[in-house]
């Protein structure tokens, strides 16, 4: 009895995990990095009957479509089925755009005004304004890694239980288990990263090699295509040239990914090349592509053997071991602005950090946030490692920076912050009149959730954090009433 | 002068003080409802991640009420609120049946817990408006309600239209005094 509800406690663990897993792959992906909707960097919310990651706002907008057009859920503070997982592998951003953004005006403009946000989203998925007209919504997947994986485990139960010790195979297995979730790739820009087998770092060495002569590959292709690289030669931003290589990389079969080639490359061009032209920031998302592919030929980061998700690693420390990074592409790195940029950043981050690397927002924007969150994100911070926090074992968010995923993942740490916070208006106690949120009332539109969430917490949707900005100021005194 | 004579007055008119703590599960509109009741008006939020806490006064009760992020993750911290709470909201989005099951389980949850062991508990149907909602009976019924034994209502709203939203305070002053 005691037997069996600890399987089932063992396999919802496992499902949980593996869930996250497939979300954060995802959100990895250059489709997914930004809001559906809005454009705004690294959304952790998602739409799974629609199947799109949304930030915070937008998520707060689709809540009030009501559950029967839109279903809303926080990628790292729900917990997921594997169906509703393989519906956002089924869609994703970028074809959620070709399919609800189908008709929409050329000379339209991403909202980005609340009000008009909200009228944007209710025209595109409630009045389906803009949606193609020959879509049909394909059948609910049905994914079965969950039974796979019950079946693993009951395996493993009798290894144990007959006493015969076998090595676990973790490569072979996830790579099974990774095709299996996704039984249809998808074509996602730069290789199907969804689909691709997830990397622990168990096998971390076992993944070197082909991860170092993919990135060779991909060096490749980007110098080849970079001359030919029309497709969005007519993108009027500074980046434009530079951006070309990225661009038709794109729709090359991308040699980075390990999976199958994305199989109908010429549909995704054509929705490339139709968001090119709409949105003012798709410059935005191209910069960010480039930025990836580029400091991707460097990277060897220990624990995430993906190249796509390493271009957080400062080019001249973490060189290939192979030596594979070319004096080209070194000097290429060199002369992107943007490269640079990232490069002070993250030197002097430990490599434990730089696992996080992967969907790092612009450093600049990251530090903005830093600045409007003010005390409240950074105080928040330091207390969270100190607190217990049941959740942290819980798939942590692996695709946001690391001081992000600890407010966002440790609740414990926002409910400090929050104490902070309310000590701060008054009585520091759990009870009384919190006068410090009295205030929170006024400036309250698009903000409420505001009212009590600590700087950390909102940063890590990318809203404007900057309302309760001495919020954590108090940490040490409420991490003693919560203790 | 003037402003000690109204602070007096102010302290002896007092409202009885009443804290009050709203859960749910997430998207039910909790947010909603309490910017609802403190202005009046219907708010743009985003998914509360921590908490929100007004203090509306109506019948002379001054409630203090507690909005607390609803979301799968937030919920274990619902416990830390329940201290010398006086009367429990729980909101459900009645527009949801899918997750009807899941809101009994966390309702149950919560009321399990002696520090709100006697409290009056109102249940919030809300989005009454919307295309799938459920009825009272059925909610009632699939809540697990009936048996409960302490004072409870179903109050049926829809709270961006701000209908049914004073019934229930009506209902809570009323067992509240």
């Amino acid at each position: 009895m005691s037997s069996s509800s600890m399987s089932e406690k063992e396999k919802n663990k496992l499902i949980q995990d593996k869930c996250q897993t497939i979300l954060s792959e995802l959100l990895k992906d250059e489709d997914n990095k930004y809001c559906v909707d809005c454009d705004a960097k690294s959304p952790r919310w998602a739409s799974w009957n629609l199947g799109i990651f949304l930030c915070i706002r937008c998520a707060g907008i689709h809540r009030n479509l009501g559950v029967h057009i839109s279903r809303v859920k926080s990628v790292n503070l729900d917990s997921w089925t594997p169906q509703q997982v393989a519906c956002i592998q089924q869609m994703g951003n970028s074809r959620a755009r070709a399919v609800y953004e189908a008709n929409i005006p050329d000379s339209f403009r991403r909202p980005q005004m609340d009000s008009a946000l909200e009228q944007f989203v209710k025209a595109k998925y409630e009045a389906k304004k803009y949606i193609a007209r020959e879509w049909v919504q394909p059948p609910m997947p049905n994914p079965t890694w969950d039974l796979e994986l019950e079946k693993q485990l009951r395996k493993k139960k009798r290894e144990k239980t007959s006493g015969t010790v076998e090595l676990p195979a973790p490569v072979s297995t996830r790579a099974s288990r990774g095709s299996s979730a996704s039984p249809k790739p998808l074509p996602k820009a730069p290789g199907s990263k969804g689909a691709s087998p997830i990397p622990s770092t168990k096998n971390t060495s076992t993944t070197h090699a082909p991860v170092v002569s993919s990135a060779t590959q991909d060096l490749l292709g980007l110098v080849v295509s970079s001359g030919g690289g029309g497709v969005s030669s007519d993108l009027c931003d500074p980046f434009g040239e530079f951006l070309a290589a990225p661009g038709s990389q794109k729709t090359t079969a991308s040699p980075a990914a390990p999976a199958a080639p994305p199989p109908s490359d010429s549909t995704k061009s054509e929705e490339e090349n139709f968001f090119n032209q709409k949105l003012p920031e798709g410059s935005g998302g191209q910069n960010k592509m480039s930025k990836d592919s580029i400091l991707a030929l460097y990277s060897q980061a220990p624990p995430q053997p993906q190249p796509q998700t390493m271009f957080g690693v400062p080019p001249g420390v973490y060189m290939n071991p192979g030596g594979q990074a070319t004096p080209q592409s070194m000097a290429q790195s060199m002369t992107q602005p943007i490269a640079q940029h990232m490069t002070p950043h993250h030197m002097g981050q430990p490599t434990s950090g730089l696992q996080n690397g992967g969907v790092m927002p612009h450093p600049q924007q990251n530090m903005m946030f830093m600045t409007q969150a003010g005390m409240g994100g950074a105080a928040g911070m330091p207390g969270a490692p100190g607190v217990p926090n049941p959740f942290f074992a819980n798939g942590l968010p692996q695709s946001v920076p690391t001081s992000i995923q600890l407010s966002a993942a440790n609740p414990f740490a926002q409910m400090q912050t929050q104490m902070a916070n309310m000590s701060m208006g008054g009585q520091p106690g759990a009870v009384g009149q919190p006068q410090g949120f009295m205030g929170s009332t006024s400036g309250m539109v698009g903000g409420i959730g505001m009212g009590g969430i600590p700087g950390g917490a909102v940063m890590s949707d990318g809203m404007t954090g900057g309302r309760l900005g001495a919020a954590g100021t108090n940490t040490t005194l409420a991490t003693k009433l919560w203790q | 002068m003037g402003l000690i004579v109204s602070r007096i007055l102010a302290l002896v008119q007092s409202k009885k003080p009443c804290r009050i703590l709203m859960v749910g599960l997430d998207a039910a509109g909790k947010t909603t409802i309490l910017y609802q009741l403190k202005l009046g008006q219907v708010v743009s939020t985003i998914p509360t991640l921590g908490f929100n806490v007004e203090t509306v006064e109506y019948k002379n009760i001054s409630f203090t009420v507690w909005d607390v992020g609803g979301q799968e993750r937030l919920r274990p911290l619902w416990r830390h609120y329940y201290s010398n709470t006086s009367a429990l909201i729980y909101v459900v989005d009645s527009n949801d049946p899918e997750r009807l099951v899941e809101a009994r389980e966390e309702l149950h949850l919560v009321l399990e817990n002696d520090e709100i062991q006697n409290c009056p508990l109102l249940v919030i149907a809300n989005k009454t408006d919307l295309p799938m909602a459920v009825s009272v009976e059925e909610l009632t019924d699939k809540m697990g309600l009936r048996h409960l034994n302490r004072p409870w209502c179903v109050q049926p709203t829809c709270a961006i239209k701000s209908q049914g939203l004073y019934e229930g305070l009506d209902w809570l002053a009323a067992k509240l005094c």
